[in-house]
């Protein structure tokens, strides 16, 4: 099956020959109704690749090719397929959400019952019907995210890229927004490219993963997959304070099935294993044995904030 | 073309739902002609009542019957009426100063003058040539006695309008002057002739040549050529005329010059706003839609283009009620041919368009582009006559007004409100549409070159 985004050494550099290079030989090929999110932290690139992508930014070198057309040459073919969310609340805060959508709406190419239909339908799905005619300025944070969303709906399109929806927004709001791009997958079918630097957003919502930094993508896969990279060990953590944990316990804990490493750590017992629910029991009856209090436990898996660590050395918001 | 018409909707929707934009759209520039019109016309205690200005309306009527040496009538006539009034030389500045038009007997013009209609009314009297020229006997006997050859005196009357107290003195010095260059011309030809006469005993057929009138071409053309300050012997007489307010009037002068500069300022801000559009996004939002960028930017071109058209047909007809309230319910400042009101404002909104999409072209943000186009507007209202008339600039600066939108847009409105038509602005109008396509074309390119976001 083709890829309805095909991406071939795309690169970016600002204010060449001198200035940074955002984008560097990027390769990509997202299927058709599939979640990719690329996952980086702030700078990687991301926002320089969906502009690109999207026909705002003339890419420097490379290929990009969309449903089959060319973005350079058939920008406009290309421009009916996508619907853009950026980063920015892109409004205009002294029109009302329903005039933002009608205008937007018609430089979309829609017009008269299809427009006010399409109009009414995003308006529903973000749940904003009954404030529809109060200005964006009126509007909390979040709410202006969701008529954000809502402008890139409007014409149904095949493929959807959302730049950071959830940035600056409160914990309700990002479940909402979250829910809908799940939404837009199941029941319509499109393409997601969502940039994020949250890896939970990233873990929960994509089929697929790309981690970007400088510029280039270092993993891509599924969250299992890129997690296999890093190994499947989970992380246990034993709080035990400013105890002095004998070497002898240690090395008796180091002996129980699945743990690869223990560490003392900022008054943790930092330990590794395999399987780290199976192996918390006998931890905790050999801790307790040896009259070692411990005041709290925490089992984590494995992560993309893992993988990232891994990959980079540095952590995603660093 | 809908993309088009959506782009231009939100552009005027946002600029006239703005409540502060519209103070300074539409109350400022109403209020401040208001002022000035109500100052000049006695109604706030000022005196003041005629300003110097452009077209200021006078009168001729050349009685003058000539001689064998010309017409010196004439010569008041060619310096200040053109000789196509449709069409005068924009570069003459008399025929800037004053819309002057003859008439041919004085009870033809008085009414005017007393109607206000004229600012001043020249006569100049049957035997004025005659009485600056000397026959070649009244020569030849002075010599003969060793005499000076005589100099006749004559004079000129102007009747002008008690009301136009600063326009009127503007003619009679000018008047003067010229009569100065006829004096000047006179005393030249009345010495040359003298010297001829002196030589007719060593060369008798001079006096022949004099006598028949075969030398007049020469000293006529002596006349022309003589430059000399010397000894007036024209006598200008000024007589008062009570009547009307002259037909010139501050706020016909004012009133297109402020809203001509505010409209300016409307619509370079309309051009700026592609750069708060750039950065709050929504720009690059259209862009990602199946929207050319053609259509945008022309959208956004057009959109301000109207919004300007608007502010300015809305402040015409604010300020004709205007002028209808200070002046009476005949008043109208701008004249009474809509058809070339239209062709002017639309020549007017064209030119300030280019010019600000030009500003904001070179601006990088939207400050810069407000800091941009205060100094430069307010500049080019400045040197364009918006507050103050251009002919009080020194003569070597007179070419800097005719750079500026303001200068032609002012210059066309005040020859519609001294009564002119399409014909007479189309030189103002083809001055806009070339500063219009010149700043629009700078504006594009360099907004094209900016394209990639």
């Amino acid at each position: 099956m083709p890829s309805i985004i095909s991406v071939r050494d795309l690169k970016k550099q600002y204010n060449p020959p001198d200035g940074p290079i955002a984008v560097c030989d990027v390769d990509l090929e997202i299927q058709e109704g599939e979640i990719y999110s690329l996952l980086g932290p702030n700078g990687a690139g991301k926002t320089t690749t969906i502009s690109m992508l999207s026909g705002l930014l003339t890419p420097g070198g490379g290929s990009i090719t969309i449903g089959g057309h060319d973005i350079t040459t058939e920008a406009q073919q290309v421009k009916r397929l996508i619907g853009v969310v950026p980063q920015e609340i892109a409004l205009y805060s002294r029109l009302s959400a329903r005039q933002n959508l009608n205008f937007f709406g018609q430089l979309y190419g829609l017009s008269g019952k299809e427009l006010k239909q399409a109009v009414e339908e995003v308006l529903a799905m973000i749940d904003l019907t009954d404030r529809a005619n109060e200005k964006i300025e009126t509007y909390s944070g979040g709410m202006k995210r969701r008529v954000n969303i809502a402008v890139g709906l409007l014409h149904k399109p095949r493929i959807v890229y959302m730049d950071e929806p959830t940035v600056g927004v409160d914990p309700q709001s990002r479940r909402r927004i979250l829910d809908t791009v799940l939404e837009l997958k199941k029941q319509l079918g499109m393409t997601v490219l969502y940039t994020t630097h949250y890896m939970e957003e990233a873990q929960e919502l994509s089929d697929r993963v790309g981690i970007i930094d400088h510029g280039e993508i270092i993993a891509e896969g599924s969250t299992g997959q890129l997690i296999q990279t890093v190994g499947e060990e989970d992380q246990i953590q034993l709080r035990v304070g400013e105890q002095e944990i004998p070497a002898a316990i240690i090395s008796q804990m180091e002996q129980v099935e699945g743990v690869t490493h223990i560490r003392q750590q900022d008054g943790d017992l930092v330990v590794r294993a395999t399987r780290g629910r199976r192996a918390l029991p006998a931890l905790i009856t050999i801790a307790s044995h040896s009259d070692v209090q411990i005041n709290s436990v925490t089992v984590k898996e494995p992560d993309l904030e893992d993988v990232f660590l891994h990959l980079t050395g540095r952590g995603l918001r660093e | 073309m809908r993309k088009l018409w959506a782009i231009i909707w939100k552009e005027n929707y946002l600029r006239f739902t703005d409540r502060t934009g519209a103070i300074y759209m539409f109350a400022t520039p109403i209020l401040l002609s208001a002022i000035i019109g109500l100052a000049f016309s006695g109604l706030m205690g000022a005196k003041a009542n005629d300003v110097p200005a452009l077209n200021i309306p006078v009168g001729i009527v050349n009685l003058d019957e000539g001689s064998a040496q010309g017409n010196f009538g004439a010569i008041f006539v060619t310096a200040l009426v053109p000789a196509d009034s449709e069409n005068p030389d924009p570069t003459n500045p008399l025929f800037t100063l004053f819309n002057a038009r003859t008439f041919a007997s004085p009870d033809e013009a008085m009414p005017l003058v007393q109607e206000g209609a004229l600012a001043a009314l020249l006569v100049i009297p049957a035997d004025f040539t005659a009485s600056l020229s000397s026959t070649p006997a009244a020569y030849m006997a002075a010599a003969a006695s060793g005499e000076t050859p005589p100099v006749g005196h004559t004079g000129l009357v102007i009747h002008w309008n008690r009301q136009a107290q600063i326009s009127a003195p503007i003619f009679r010095d000018t008047v003067q002057a010229i009569a100065n260059g006829i004096s000047t011309s006179t005393i030249a030809v009345n010495s040359t002739v003298s010297a001829i006469v002196r030589a007719i005993p060593s060369n008798p057929a001079l006096g022949l040549q004099l006598a028949s009138g075969g030398l007049n071409d020469t000293i006529a053309g002596i006349a022309r050529a003589a430059a000399q300050p010397g000894a007036n012997p024209i006598l200008i007489q000024q007589v008062d005329v009570a009547g009307e307010q002259v037909g010139f009037d501050p706020l016909a002068y004012f009133s297109p010059g402020f809203a001509i500069f505010f409209m300016g300022f409307t619509v370079t801000v309309g051009s700026a706003s592609i750069l708060q559009e750039h950065r709050r996004w929504t720009l690059q939002r259209m862009v990602t839609t199946p929207t050319t960028n053609a259509t945008i930017l022309g959208g956004k071109m057009l959109g301000t283009y109207i919004g300007g058209l608007l502010q300015m047909i809305v402040l015409i007809l604010a300020m004709i009620l205007v002028g209808r309230i200070l002046e009476g319910p005949e008043a109208n400042i701008w004249g009474n041919d809509p058809v070339a009101i239209a062709i002017l404002t639309l020549c007017a909104v064209a030119a300030a368009t280019g010019v600000g999409i030009a500003i904001a072209s070179f601006a990088k943000t939207e400050e810069q582009a407000g800091n941009l186009a205060a100094f430069i507007l307010f500049t080019m209202g400045l040197v364009g006559g918006v507050f103050f008339p251009t002919l009080t600039m020194p003569e070597f600066l007179q070419f800097l007004p005719r750079l500026t939108f303001h200068f032609w847009g002012m210059n066309g409105y005040t020859e519609l409100a001294a009564g002119g038509n399409v014909m007479s602005i189309l030189d103002n109008a083809a001055a806009l549409l070339v500063i219009a396509g010149i700043f629009f074309t700078i504006g594009l390119v360099q907004f094209n070159r900016r394209l990639d976001l």
